[in-house]
């Protein structure tokens, strides 16, 4: 078991070095290890710390393209580099392209712009005239699902306890502890910066205000209040 | 992840593995409808689809009984003719209606019925215009193009005020409308004058090749297993090419959820939420294990999975440049300004 799956057993109560129920092996660490992946998923999702290049050959008059990781998901394109060309295509949507020219279609030369269409594929304008060039896409990728001991977690150290948190939660949610699942999933939001229902913050009243009675800003003055006798 | 792997984890959650409390079949049911809250919390899920023109529809069919008995869940039925209600008999043309009636039957129709959509072309005039099918899970459009020229969006009621030729009017289409939203189809207007005919085998464009499976709500991106080009690949084999067809990108709905192996239409990093809103929903229903405890957390749960969510939604626009303006400013130039060679002045 990797690190994160001991801490999780070890929050749970389980004996790491004999466990009893979940046995270090793929079956025994199921739940776990689901836990810990819907978890690493949405931390990926939310942070975008895990990014990786895809490599398209774009072939002429083919506008639209799919996007097809071997290892994960694509989650959003964060920018894409023509080569030879040594260009950035600026991402549109299908309005600012009809806008550009209505009949976007039928423009072909050296792409320029991208759309992206849905989660996993993307139109490019203008069609390319010819099939020469390659795209360099770089991506936030969801990284796909560990399933061994030795695979690759692809997470930063800092979210490791949100995940541990998490996967914590959904295990008591598993037996029914509303309470202490709910206390271990406020704290995974907590670390990952999502607000939870009703945050605290909202009953606050914001208000600004000046102090007139604050001269300091022309110097001392003594206000010498006549004295009677 | 497929049907019967996320219901194992939801049945985890419930702790009723063996279906003692919630049935196989309500949770089904459960995992649908939340399929459609997370379509409303994401947003579309967008697509791109090349139709071709003229249309191929699987079966046709006169009665609406016989829909059931047709496949409309592997391809796409057509509802040939027009049905008579008052007599209940199944009817081509105008005169027959005026002739059931006892009228004198003198109304002509501007032309010719057909039972399969393509045959509008075969004939001299079609005597309405021919549908053009859209895939079953079709919501909305987003850019519709015939011939790769964008279509405008139009209405029957539109076209009708506009001109009294509607029916078999021909031409180059510049608009579409869409008569109702339970049938999924558009029809072009005016309709195509011309189509080019598809053969199945020889040169020119190809329904498909006898080495592919492909299905009937692809079009663009067919799974070609005799060809190295495939969308593995990530490349969209345009098969149909968007020429002389009708290239329509949309936002659709997801696809109900019927056998095991079925899989959602959303990603697979997506699908739990889809599971949240399942398990809050299970725990809600009147059964025996109803817990208003876990109610709350699986809801709080799903409420941070949609906040995550529209977070993310946000996040998948960072590549975009905005630049404020007003109407009579022009938009920013993505053309570079021309520069001189890096290698410049030539070094010797």
């Amino acid at each position: 078991m990797n690190d994160l799956e001991t801490n999780v057993l070890q929050i749970i109560g389980e004996d790491t070095s004999s466990p009893d129920v979940f046995t270090d092996d793929s079956t025994g660490m199921a739940q776990i290890r689901d836990s810990i992946n819907d978890a690493i998923e949405e931390v990926v999702m939310l942070t975008g710390s895990h990014k990786r290049k895809y490599q398209l050959s774009i072939r002429a008059d083919k506008n639209f393209y799919n996007l097809d990781f071997s290892d994960g998901d694509v989650a959003w394109i964060t920018d894409v580099w023509l080569l030879p060309t040594g260009r950035r295509l600026v991402q549109k949507d299908f309005i600012a392209l009809t806008d550009f020219n209505p009949r976007w279609l039928y423009n072909s030369a050296t792409p320029e712009r991208y759309c992206p269409i849905g989660l996993d594929k993307m139109c490019i304008h203008p069609v390319p005239s010819t099939s020469t060039g390659t795209l360099e896409i770089t991506c936030v990728v969801i990284p796909a699902r560990y399933t061994t001991d030795t695979d690759r977690v692809h997470l930063r150290n800092e979210y490791k306890w949100a995940v541990v948190d998490y996967a914590v939660a959904e295990y008591f949610a598993s037996r029914g502890d509303a309470k202490r699942a709910t206390d271990h999933l406020s704290r995974y939001a907590k670390r990952l910066g999502l607000e939870e229902q009703y945050p605290a913050s909202q009953e606050r009243l914001w208000r600004l205000r000046t102090d007139k009675r604050d001269n300091s800003w022309i110097g001392q003055s003594s206000v010498q209040e006549s004295g009677g006798s | 992840m497929d049907w019967s792997e996320q219901r194992t984890r939801i049945r985890r959650f419930l702790r009723d593995p063996s279906g003692n409390i919630w049935s196989d079949a309500l949770l089904l049911r459960l995992f649908n409808n939340a399929q459609y809250d997370l379509h409303n919390q994401l947003g579309a899920i967008d697509d791109v689809l090349v139709t071709r023109v003229p249309p191929m529809y699987q079966t046709a069919y006169l009665h609406d009984w016989e829909w059931a008995h047709n496949q409309h869940a592997t391809g796409y039925p057509y509802l040939a003719l027009s049905y008579h209600d008052q007599s209940q008999k199944v009817l081509c043309y105008t005169w027959e209606v005026e002739n059931i009636a006892r009228s004198t039957a003198t109304t002509g129709d501007p032309g010719t019925y057909y039972t399969q959509p393509w045959e509008a072309w075969y004939v001299d005039t079609p005597a309405k215009p021919p549908p053009l099918w859209l895939p079953g899970q079709f919501h909305t459009a987003k850019f519709i193009a015939y011939d790769k020229d964008p279509l405008e969006v139009t209405t029957k009621k539109e076209v009708q005020q506009d001109d009294r030729t509607w029916k078999a009017r021909k031409g180059e289409p510049f608009a579409y409308y869409r008569e109702e939203t339970l049938e999924n189809h558009i029809v072009l207007y005016p309709t195509p004058s011309s189509v080019t005919w598809v053969d199945i085998t020889g040169d020119g464009m190809l329904i498909y090749d006898s080495e592919d499976t492909a299905d009937s709500e692809t079009g663009t991106v067919i799974d070609a297993e005799a060809s190295i080009l495939s969308q593995k690949e990530g490349l969209g084999v345009d098969l149909f090419g968007a020429a002389a067809n009708l290239l329509v990108i949309f936002s659709s709905n997801p696809q109900e959820i019927v056998f095991d192996a079925d899989t959602t239409d959303f990603a697979p990093y997506l699908q739990k939420y889809i599971e949240y809103a399942t398990l809050e929903s299970a725990f809600r229903a009147n059964t025996d294990g109803y817990a208003p405890s876990l109610i709350d957390f699986w809801e709080t749960r799903k409420q941070l999975g949609y906040q995550a969510i529209r977070k993310f939604m946000q996040k998948r626009k960072e590549d975009r440049d905005y630049q404020l303006r007003t109407p009579v400013t022009p938009a920013k130039s993505t053309r570079r300004r021309p520069r001189l060679p890096d290698a410049y002045p030539a070094q010797d």
